[in-house]
């Protein structure tokens, strides 16, 4: 998807129809930079793009339902209907796409509504033939737009770049979204359609067997049948499950919020935040500890075994030694070559007529010569041996520093447990009878948490159980015997129709590995490219992102800060488009989204970055997508992102911003040796935005 | 199970009969990827059905 351009009516702070916007497209040029002050329409024009494409808006969107302008309606007459909209072409696979929305609402005359809202938004999408004629799409389009950049996959590519250290610490649900986009970037989502219809095939199957079978058959298909509806009862609830557990996490984190309100806890809540914080830290760092120590103790923990077997080894080379055997010194062929020529170093023959005794003494250094190959192997192992010895110390030392670790870090849990229970109980405690009841409400969600992540693991337990019953059953119903043409013919379409179920499961799984794979080594070489510090990303869950240095052999977790957690966040995008990109080159691959180039638009993307960082990001950019738009503030583009992007920027445009205000502070840009005011006075008691070229 | 193993071969693996029913049916789940209710039940069904006789 390339974007060409935008043009907007009446949409929030822009009132009237703007200028068609046009975005810079090919590269080297290919960023398109918007200048604007805080609250001149940044975030409006970014939230243009997803109102528009998937009637989504981003987290930092106050009022999403006040789209129309105000001015624009308190100017109409009542009764009058007024609109915003947003028309965006782009082009996409060689065709231009015109898509265009509108809201509408009507003026009212009511002592505190503005206007009512009239009707559902209208969309209209228009695909530019190959005579350059416009011709609507009447049905799908939210289709046709999902082939072009799927909705799920949407918050990659507009994204607020204040909020996006989120990208890096998901959470759970937050996870299933990255694993639904995973899924349409890859075309996974045809092979889970597929698993889903053969399934009901299988079904299908199994119902003709159990009519035309015999007592036996229909017994096990019922075994069948009946494991298969435990399976799916059970794998709902677990969805379930994990979806009250979000809601309760939630409910959750809005108590805690009330907290940091209430000044007489404010600074206990505070306390209570950063245990938690640690907390969290020490039990991530106790779980790549355990981690560790597994991968140590199956790479060497059988060195420490090896002791018996290092002594009888060594009294078995010692003995060889003693009997003079080792060294062999004297080459098997080298004692052939003097026996087949009858004649010995010495001159002496060892003809079996002339000198038998000589022959035979001859003869009894083959056998010792065969020993040469003992020799070598025996220097090699005693080599290899020395090692295992001398690593036996290093070992014990090693584990040694594991358990310290661990155990330092299981004190710290218990100690910062123990300190929360203290602050639990205070503030139950607490004479303020608002604190004492949301304190009892947090201790409630607790509870009802715990236990709900119990029943989920008994699930999910009880899930494994299942399967390798469904298991044994399948394999039973497909060898079983049954005579009567109809029934092999039935019991041979459901054995294939299972085959192919299991297959397109085993590829999912491997799509699933091997994109996961792919993506931390593309967000690991993103990452070397635009930070200095030495540290390397790696997934600590499924789908979050963590720093991990291993300065001196030893690697461990170390906390991400602001800049490093945005860093990151832009390199997972970047890595996403790089993999969607790839995806799409690859001959052989599943029907997925229908794209090979992916725009990238950015609402203050160096907001809390400091120099460095800024300058390294800006660099890196336009490597991260091929279409790029930022929209910035002054001092986020001057200096540092300034010198690296001016000689990228296709097109530039300016957010005037109109204030009814008589006296505020004045903001000059300074774009390409020409000052422009960002901010003037409004001609009438409305402010408002225009868009300006510069 | 191996990091290098390629996702897409147990979709064309051996026997011919199972990588013609997995072959079909994806490609009929693709023609009907965006339609909202693609009914394509008795279509795989019948793929089956003409692949195992």
């Amino acid at each position: 998807m390339k974007l060409l351009s935008i043009q907007l009516n009446n949409f929030r702070q822009f009132r009237g129809i703007t200028p068609e916007i046009r975005f810079a497209v090919e590269k080297p040029r290919n960023v398109t930079v918007f200048f604007g002050t805080n609250g001149a329409g940044k975030t409006a024009l970014l939230n243009a793009f997803t109102w528009t494409l998937y009637g989504t808006f981003t987290r930092g969107f106050i009022l999403p339902e006040t789209i129309v302008n105000k001015a624009a309606i308190r100017e109409a007459s009542p009764g009058v209907v007024v609109d915003a909209w947003v028309e965006l072409k782009f082009e996409h696979n060689g065709s231009k796409h015109k898509l265009r929305k509108r809201k509408s609402v009507v003026r009212i005359t009511d002592e505190n509504e503005l206007y009512s809202p009239r009707g559902e938004d209208e969309v209209t999408l228009f695909v530019a033939g190959d005579d350059g004629h416009w011709r609507a799409v009447t049905q799908g389009v939210a289709d046709v737009i999902g082939r072009v950049l799927p909705v799920d996959l949407h918050t990659y590519f507009f994204f607020d770049g204040e909020r996006i250290e989120r990208i890096v610490q998901p959470n759970e649900s937050e996870q299933a979204d990255i694993e639904n986009a995973t899924k349409k970037l890859l075309g996974i989502e045809i092979l889970e359609r597929a698993e889903k219809h053969l399934n009901y095939a299988k079904q299908h199957f199994e119902k003709e067997l159990r009519e035309i079978g015999d007592p036996q058959t229909q017994e096990l298909i019922d075994k069948i049948t009946d494991s298969d509806n435990k399976l799916t009862a059970n794998k709902n609830r677990a969805l379930e499950i994990a979806r009250n557990i979000e809601a309760f996490r939630n409910q959750k984190s809005e108590t805690e919020a009330r907290y940091r309100q209430l000044n007489e806890v404010k600074t206990i809540q505070q306390r209570r935040d950063d245990l938690t914080e640690d907390l969290q830290k020490r039990k991530a760092s106790l779980e790549l500890a355990r981690q560790e120590l597994a991968t140590h103790l199956n790479g060497r923990a059988y060195q420490v075994f090896l002791g018996e077997a290092i002594t009888a080894y060594k009294d078995m080379v010692e003995t060889l030694r003693s009997k003079g055997e080792l060294p062999a010194g004297i080459k098997r062929q080298f004692v052939e070559d003097l026996l087949e020529k009858q004649r010995c170093i010495c001159n002496r023959s060892l003809s079996l007529t002339e000198a038998p005794d000589a022959l035979r003494a001859v003869e009894d250094w083959k056998m010792k010569a065969g020993l040469a190959d003992v020799e070598e192997t025996a220097i090699r192992m005693s080599g290899e041996v020395k090692q295992i010895e001398q690593g036996v110390p290093e070992f014990w030392r090693l584990l040694d520093q594991y358990e310290v670790k661990r155990s330092s870090d299981r004190q710290e849990i218990s100690r910062i447990e123990l300190e929360l229970d203290e602050i639990s109980e205070k503030l139950r405690n607490s004479p303020k009878e608002e604190v004492a009841l949301l304190e009892k409400k947090l201790i409630d969600l607790d509870g009802r948490i715990n236990v709900l992540l119990g029943e989920l693991a008994d699930k999910k337990h009880e899930n494994q159980h299942l399967e390798s019953i469904l298991n044994e059953l399948n394999k039973n119903l497909d060898t079983f015997r049954v005579n009567e043409e109809r029934q092999i013919l039935a019991q041979r379409r459901r054995a294939a129709t299972f085959e192919a179920l299991a297959r397109i499961r085993e590829s999912c799984n491997l799509f699933e590995i091997s994109f996961r794979l792919k993506l931390i080594q593309k967000i690991r070489e993103l990452f070397g490219k635009i930070s200095f510090k030495p540290f390397t990303p790696d997934f600590i869950d499924k789908y979050s992102l963590g720093l991990i240095e291993s300065a001196g052999g030893a690697s461990q977790r170390v906390p991400a800060g602001q800049g490093e957690s945005q860093i990151l966040s832009l390199c997972f995008i970047g890595a996403m488009i790089a993999i969607a990109r790839e995806h799409h080159a690859q001959k052989e691959r599943l029907p997925g989204p229908d794209s090979s180039s992916y725009p990238l638009v950015m609402d203050s993307p160096f907001g809390s970055l400091g120099p460095t960082y800024r300058r390294q990001v800006a660099d890196h950019i336009s490597i991260l997508a091929d279409q790029v738009v930022v929209l910035v503030t002054n001092t986020q583009w001057r200096g540092e992102v300034e010198q690296s992007l001016s000689e990228r920027v296709g097109k530039a445009y300016l957010f005037k911003y109109f204030t009814p205000k008589e006296e505020f502070e004045k903001e000059v840009i300074d774009f390409r040796g020409h000052n422009y005011e960002l901010i003037s006075t409004s001609p009438n008691a409305f402010e408002y935005t225009e868009i300006v070229e510069v | 199970m191996t990091e290098e193993q390629n996702p897409v071969e147990p979709l064309k693996r051996e026997p011919k009969e199972i990588r013609e029913i997995i072959t079909r049916v994806l490609k009929l789940e693709g023609e009907r990827l965006y339609q909202k209710q693609p009914h394509v039940n008795e279509d795989i069904i019948k793929i089956i059905k003409e692949e195992i006789r």
